[in-house]
């Protein structure tokens, strides 16, 4: 049958709730970002890739397993459903901006740029490329960030035929018979996280490795990982994570430091701009750093004791991101001593983001391993933490001073409130691992 | 020492070992004094968990058939003439059990059964 | 000699609705090969998977060489090796660093091992882990799990995607590594023709009951095949005697029985169904619907 082929997929309570709950927020966000045209734009694009995201998801399940390669037309009826769907969710999105929002974008470049987002997030699950072309998007959104959005308006039927290019372009790649064929090769992922967990080798990519196969000599092993030491443990469980990875989340970093950082605090909406990278940043750096994300699932069959399994995540989750921290004292030191004014915010931020750690560490995935079962309901958890930290970001930065004045009061506060979410993350991740099974529950 | 063990018929493997060796002591393939192969070696060799292996040793032991003496392998023991006829006569009769029972069902009698069993060992010695 | 390897008294298991463990009762000493076998879905991951700490059981008590399984510690863990039933591994690395990495987590992982275990089972150092068919990966599982001279081996369905001369290589080592380290083996297996030249103590599992737990050797001397053929007149139709087990009537004359044999008269049947019977006994195959049977009343 082939009408049917995505919609079947779609058709579940997951997919009413999370429509449910995006599009208010969507709505909420353009009504908030609609007094500016450029925003209102990003915003449509943005939430249009959220349920590109979603979808793709789904339809990536399907592509991944074992028949949907000799299952006929089956390529053709998802790209064909996909279209429908991102016609359909662009059309919804630019309504609610046309209502939400004071000074509604024009409806044909929100719409081909809300359809270019939805196809290309979606075509990212599809890819075998998608960790690098990904992070190429991003580069490329923050890169035009500042200036862009003028230009945009400036030329709606050019930059929309453009945007449409793009979207057909990644349509025309992601449902192609190469990209099903990988996807059925490949099959479900094992340790699945995120965009960023890409398969090594692509069906281009020379095999680096073999040139090097002289590798490094055997020699005995020196068991460094050893023992109780929380240290050590913390360690081992950074290994599985690819060098490469690190160096791209550094590399990314140090651009974003250098290039783009001093320029985006001049202006009001580049500052907006700024903590919408700060969040970005945030994201994916807790991917990195949460316990539960590369090699988790090879991690329970260690020779570790519970109490150690919950020392080694506790220590990390708490650690990870006082590094982060560490790393990027050097940017905060300097843009504190170039803006006075703005240390106080800047510092309440960061009091938010440490208070809000545990609870995005906990929304990547079960501390023991791997992702929340329901990928579904981790999208919306996230989604519903992210939300509930851009609040409390706003309430913080801008409404503490209002209601505590001092600022040794409000130190104490913030401290008091970072201190009592680690407790409660201390006491959750000890249960789990006193109570929880390592691994998952089929026979 | 030449054994074969089935352990697909349903006959515990221990116990087939048993019966084997018991089987060649008696009719002097294994002479007294001979030494038995060690646990080690015969598992490696039948491909047998050594504990099936012990096991029937040990019971061979209780027998009387094989003896152990500290610190070296396992050997035949001596046994007197009268104890080496008599396994003989256990280990034939066994043999001879389902011949009757088949010679019973085809309907041949006990004379009939018996010349046919004269003229196969006789022929074969020939 | 007897050394308390695993006991549960009265573990139960439940996922959400699913109950995988019933009331498990049991106690593997060793050392000791012991076949773990049960139909599909029958328990046997979920009770490997309980004996190693990765799962709790919902009731009831687990203790694996003397701890509970929700406390085992390190040193208990590192005597420990499995083979779980779907190995996962780091997908970038290659087989040689995935076991570098694994070996620094042991006190005393041994190389020679590794390269010998290795060359045995024809697995390729160099491979990539995401390149690696079913077999491979099992095969580098079964390396990873054996090279730190543990003293509890837990093997789920090790044998499953391996090639028949993989296979046999595999319980010969199986056999090797019980006398070299002493240890206890608990494998799990559908090839009941590969485990019986290998165990000598068989947990059965019926729907996540024990359904027997004795010596293999003691089992096969419990119940016994009798092919009955009745002399002048006609076998009924169904026999009621208590010790049949199983029965097939083929022909009037003509009837197959699965006896238990401590029972079982053999003389006094013969008297009164005027019948020959040829005793054969049973071997695990023809054992293995009898103990699940049994385990389902």
């Amino acid at each position: 049958m082939r009408r049917g082929a995505l919609l079947n997929l779609l058709v579940r309570p997951l997919t009413i709730a999370f429509t449910a709950g995006v599009l208010p927020m969507a709505a909420i966000l353009l009504f908030v970002a609609g007094s500016r045209r450029p925003a209102a734009v990003i915003g449509v694009s943005f939430v249009c890739a959220v349920l590109g995201a979603f979808i793709g998801e789904g339809m990536m399940e399907a592509a991944r397993c074992s028949f949907a390669w000799t299952l006929p037309r089956y390529r053709r009826a998802l790209l064909g459903e996909f279209v429908i769907c991102g016609v359909a969710v662009s059309a919804v999105v630019v309504l609610i901006g046309a209502v939400a929002s004071t000074t509604p974008p024009p409806t044909f470049l929100a719409a081909a740029v809300g359809f270019a987002a939805f196809s290309w997030v979606g075509a990212l699950y599809l890819l075998p490329e998608r960790f690098l072309l990904f992070p190429i998007a991003v580069l490329v959104l923050l890169a035009s960030g500042p200036s862009a959005p003028a230009a945009l308006l400036n030329a709606p039927l050019t930059t929309g035929t453009a945007a449409l290019a793009v979207a057909t372009l990644a349509l025309w790649s992601a449902f192609s018979s190469r990209a099903f064929r990988w996807s059925a090769l490949i099959g479900p992922r094992a340790d699945g996280r995120s965009l960023w967990n890409g398969r090594p080798t692509m069906p281009w990519w020379p095999r680096l490795r073999r040139l090097r196969a002289g590798g490094r000599s055997q020699g005995a092993s020196r068991a460094r990982y050893v023992g109780t030491s929380v240290l050590r443990g913390v360690v081992s469980s950074y290994r599985p994570i690819r060098a490469n990875e690190w160096f791209f989340a550094l590399a990314l970093s140090v651009w974003y430091v250098v290039a783009v950082g001093p320029n985006s605090l001049n202006s009001v909406p580049r500052r907006t701009f700024w903590s919408a990278w700060a969040i970005f940043m945030v994201f994916s750096l807790m991917n990195r750093t949460s316990y539960g994300s590369h090699g988790s699932a090879s991690r329970a069959t260690l020779p570790w004791s519970r109490r150690h399994h919950f020392s080694v995540a506790f220590a990390r989750n708490l650690g990870g991101p006082l590094v982060i921290l560490v790393v990027l004292s050097p940017a905060i030191t300097a843009f504190a001593l170039g803006n006075p004014e703005l240390l106080g915010p800047a510092v309440r931020g960061i009091a938010v983001f440490a208070v809000f750690c545990p609870a995005f560490q906990w929304a990547m995935g079960p501390p023991t391993g791997g992702p929340w079962p329901d990928r579904g309901m981790t999208i919306i958890l996230i989604l519903a933490v992210s939300m509930a930290f851009l609040l409390a970001l706003r309430l913080v930065v801008t409404g503490l001073p209002a209601l505590v004045s001092s600022g040794v009061a409000q130190t104490v506060v913030l401290g008091l409130l970072i201190v009592g979410s680690q407790v409660l993350n201390w006491r959750r991740l000890k249960g789990y691992f006193a109570n929880r099974d390592l691994v998952g529950g089929e026979l | 020492m030449l054994i074969t063990i089935d352990v697909h018929s349903g006959v515990p493997a221990y116990r087939q070992l048993v019966d084997q060796i018991r089987l060649q002591v008696a009719g002097g393939r294994l002479q007294p004094g001979d030494e038995i192969p060690s646990t080690r070696a015969l598992s490696a060799e039948l491909g047998l968990n050594p504990m099936t292996i012990s096991r029937a040793y040990a019971l061979l032991e209780e027998e009387g058939i094989l003896e152990r003496r500290p610190g070296l392998p396992l050997v035949v023991r001596a046994r007197s003439g009268a104890t080496t006829a008599t396994a003989r006569g256990a280990q034939l009769s066994k043999a001879l059990r389902p011949l009757a029972s088949m010679a019973r069902q085809l309907g041949i009698s006990g004379k009939e059964a018996g010349d046919a069993l004269r003229r196969l060992i006789d022929d074969h010695e020939r | 000699m007897g050394e308390m390897i695993f006991e549960a008294s009265g573990l139960t298991k439940e996922f959400g609705a699913v109950t995988a463990l019933r009331d498990v009762s049991l106690t593997l000493t060793g050392p000791s090969i012991i076949g773990l076998i049960g139909r599909n879905a029958s328990g046997k991951t979920t009770l490997l998977r309980h004996i190693v700490g990765l799962q709790l059981p919902t009731r009831g008590r687990a203790r694996t060489l003397g701890v509970a399984t929700r406390s085992l510690q390190h040193e208990q863990l590192a005597r420990i090796g499995m083979v779980p039933d779907a190995p996962t591994f780091i997908r970038w690395m290659s087989v040689r660093e995935q076991l570098r990495y694994l070996s620094a987590f042991y006190p005393r992982w041994d190389m020679e091992r590794q390269s010998s275990l290795g060359g045995l089972l024809d697995l390729d150092l160099h491979a990539d882990i995401s390149g690696l068919s079913t077999g491979s990966a099992q095969k580098l599982a079964i390396v990873a799990a054996l090279c730190h001279h543990p003293d509890l081996i837990l093997l789920d369905e090790p044998v499953s995607n391996l090639d028949p001369i993989a296979r046999d290589q595999f319980l010969k080592l199986l056999l090797d590594i019980v006398q070299e380290d002493n240890a206890t083996i608990v494998i799990s297996s559908h090839v009941l023709h590969d485990i019986e030249s290998t165990v000598d103590w068989i947990v059965c599992m019926n729907a996540g009951a024990v359904a027997a737990d004795a010596a293999l050797d003691d089992l096969k001397d419990q119940y016994a095949e009798w092919r009955v053929l009745a002399r002048t007149r006609d076998l009924p139709d169904r026999f009621y005697d208590p010790f049949v087990v199983r029965q097939t009537v083929m022909e009037p004359r003509r009837a197959r029985l699965v006896v238990r044999t401590a029972d079982a008269d053999l003389l006094a049947f013969q008297r009164t169904h005027d019948a020959d019977v040829e005793v054969a006994p049973l071997n695990l195959q023809g054992l293995f619907p009898i103990l699940v049977d049994n385990g389902r009343h």
